[in-house]
């Protein structure tokens, strides 16, 4: 179940309104959220088919020519094209066999450049979509820099709140950058779930409502960093809260709390 | 799959996408920029992208028409955005049906029927617009076929950002459910 806060934000990505920084953002919270993913998939569905009301409009009858021309030149299997040099046989003065040994040696030739050209063309295909991943993950990191530098950002901490203190040296930082309306949350030392189970993020107001941050992946040695956007009911939460629950989230905590720490204003680090 | 052949280095089986989405691109485009040249400029360089990254096209995460317009509006938003503001007809009623133009003259039987088909399409959506209140189908217009943030929705509207943010959001997910039930693109 997708909060109504993260809805909205969904609503505003789909349709291009938010701002860079929201949108990466949001982008780096979709990365752990298949659910969230799944959604903004469904609003992409909706923009396609409202493409469709726009007023009917001539696009010129060249318009399709010229993409197909753009495209032949942006071919990798034309751009890497070496040149073949035209020659010339003259079949008058010279032998039959010649002519037909040089063309031949032509139909080889073609056939071998053929197949260094698609080769060449899966090649850069790998490379571009490799680039693709490289970029996102980029874009991800850089936002996750942008909240820790941000000159308006204020650390709080999170501490361990196990019923068997079988983890003491567990922990979490909150970076809120108030500039970019983000948290960056980053815990460490946390337990191994059992199966079927997920760590969520709470952000909770001083009146006591809890609203969903979206889960926190952990890896193998215990860690999870997110950046989630801090949505317009959650900028004046004063606790930030963690929480053990049914894989998948749920729209309210029903676990018990495994880290919780103050994110009020005279907190500051 | 046209995209995987596409990805292959297929120009076919681009002109065929192109045959099926480019005057939609366009259209949507030309709302947008209000400028031919620049919505021309904005469908070349979409498919021209497409055409490039087709390799990195995941079905699963929507389809092709999806994909081509967020890759379309993303360009035409950036471009929108880019002009000084205060030139932008901002003040525009919602474009009614009747300003849409005929087609253009001397197009063949396959072209005219594809406008036929385009007309039927952009009536049901139109529809289904229609079904929602006012003011969420006012944000919508605007942030979808105007390219207005919500910032700028909102002062024109003279409303709460909160407000725009939730109208837009129940807007969206109506349009889904309701959408949902037209008649899905052709398989590309």
């Amino acid at each position: 179940m997708i909060g109504e806060s993260l809805q909205t934000l969904a609503a505003s990505y789909a349709l291009g309104s938010l701002e860079p920084s929201e949108a990466r953002a949001f982008e780096a919270q979709m990365d752990g959220n298949a659910e969230l993913r799944a959604f903004v998939a469904e609003l992409h569905e909706v923009t396609a088919a409202l493409a469709a009301g726009a007023p009917q409009a001539s696009a010129p009858p060249a318009l399709r020519d010229r993409v197909l021309a753009s495209a032949r030149s942006a071919s990798p299997a034309q751009a890497g094209l070496p040149r073949v040099i035209p020659f010339v046989v003259r079949t008058a003065a010279t032998p039959l066999g010649i002519a037909w040994a040089a063309a031949a040696a032509f139909l080889v030739l073609a056939g071998y450049q053929q197949i260094r050209v698609r080769r060449r063309d899966t090649q850069l295909r790998q490379v571009m979509a490799a680039l693709d991943t490289t970029m996102s993950w980029r874009n991800v990191l850089e936002a996750r820099l942008e909240t820790i530098l941000d000159t308006n950002t204020k650390m709080y901490t999170m501490s361990a709140h196990f019923a068997d203190a079988v983890q003491p040296r567990s922990g979490a930082q909150i970076f809120w950058s108030r500039n970019h309306q983000t948290w960056l949350i980053h815990a460490y030392n946390l337990p191994k779930l059992p199966e079927g189970k997920v760590y969520q993020l709470w952000y909770i107001t001083a009146a006591g409502t809890k609203i969903s941050a979206g889960l926190l992946h952990v890896s193998e040695n215990g860690q999870g960093t997110r950046l989630v956007p801090v949505p317009e009911e959650a900028k004046n939460a004063t606790l930030a809260a963690i929480t053990a629950e049914p894989a998948g989230g749920s729209p309210q905590p029903t676990g018990s709390i495994v880290m919780a720490g103050s994110v009020a204003e005279e907190q500051r680090h | 799959m046209l995209v995987s052949r596409m990805a292959g280095g297929d120009e076919q089986a681009l002109g065929t996408i192109y045959d099926r989405h480019g005057a939609t691109l366009y259209a949507l485009a030309f709302q947008i920029l209000r400028d031919a040249h620049d919505a021309e400029e904005i469908v070349l360089e979409t498919f021209n992208q497409a055409w490039r990254r087709a390799a990195s096209y995941q079905q699963g995460r929507g389809s092709v028409a999806a994909w081509l317009v967020v890759l379309a509006r993303s360009r035409a938003l950036d471009r929108v955005r880019s002009r000084t503001r205060h030139t932008r007809a901002v003040e525009r009623a919602v474009t009614s049906e009747q300003d849409a133009p005929a087609p253009a003259m001397g197009r063949g039987a396959a072209e005219a029927n594809r406008y036929a088909e385009e007309r039927e399409r952009r009536g049901k959506v139109l529809a289904v617009l229609q079904q929602l209140p006012e003011p969420q189908r006012i944000c919508i217009q605007l942030a979808y076929y105007e390219g207005l943030s919500q910032t700028e929705i909102a002062a024109k509207l003279s409303e709460p950002l909160g407000t725009i943010k939730t109208r837009t959001r129940q807007a969206m997910i109506k349009l889904r459910d309701l959408l949902g039930t037209m008649a899905p693109e052709p398989a590309s």
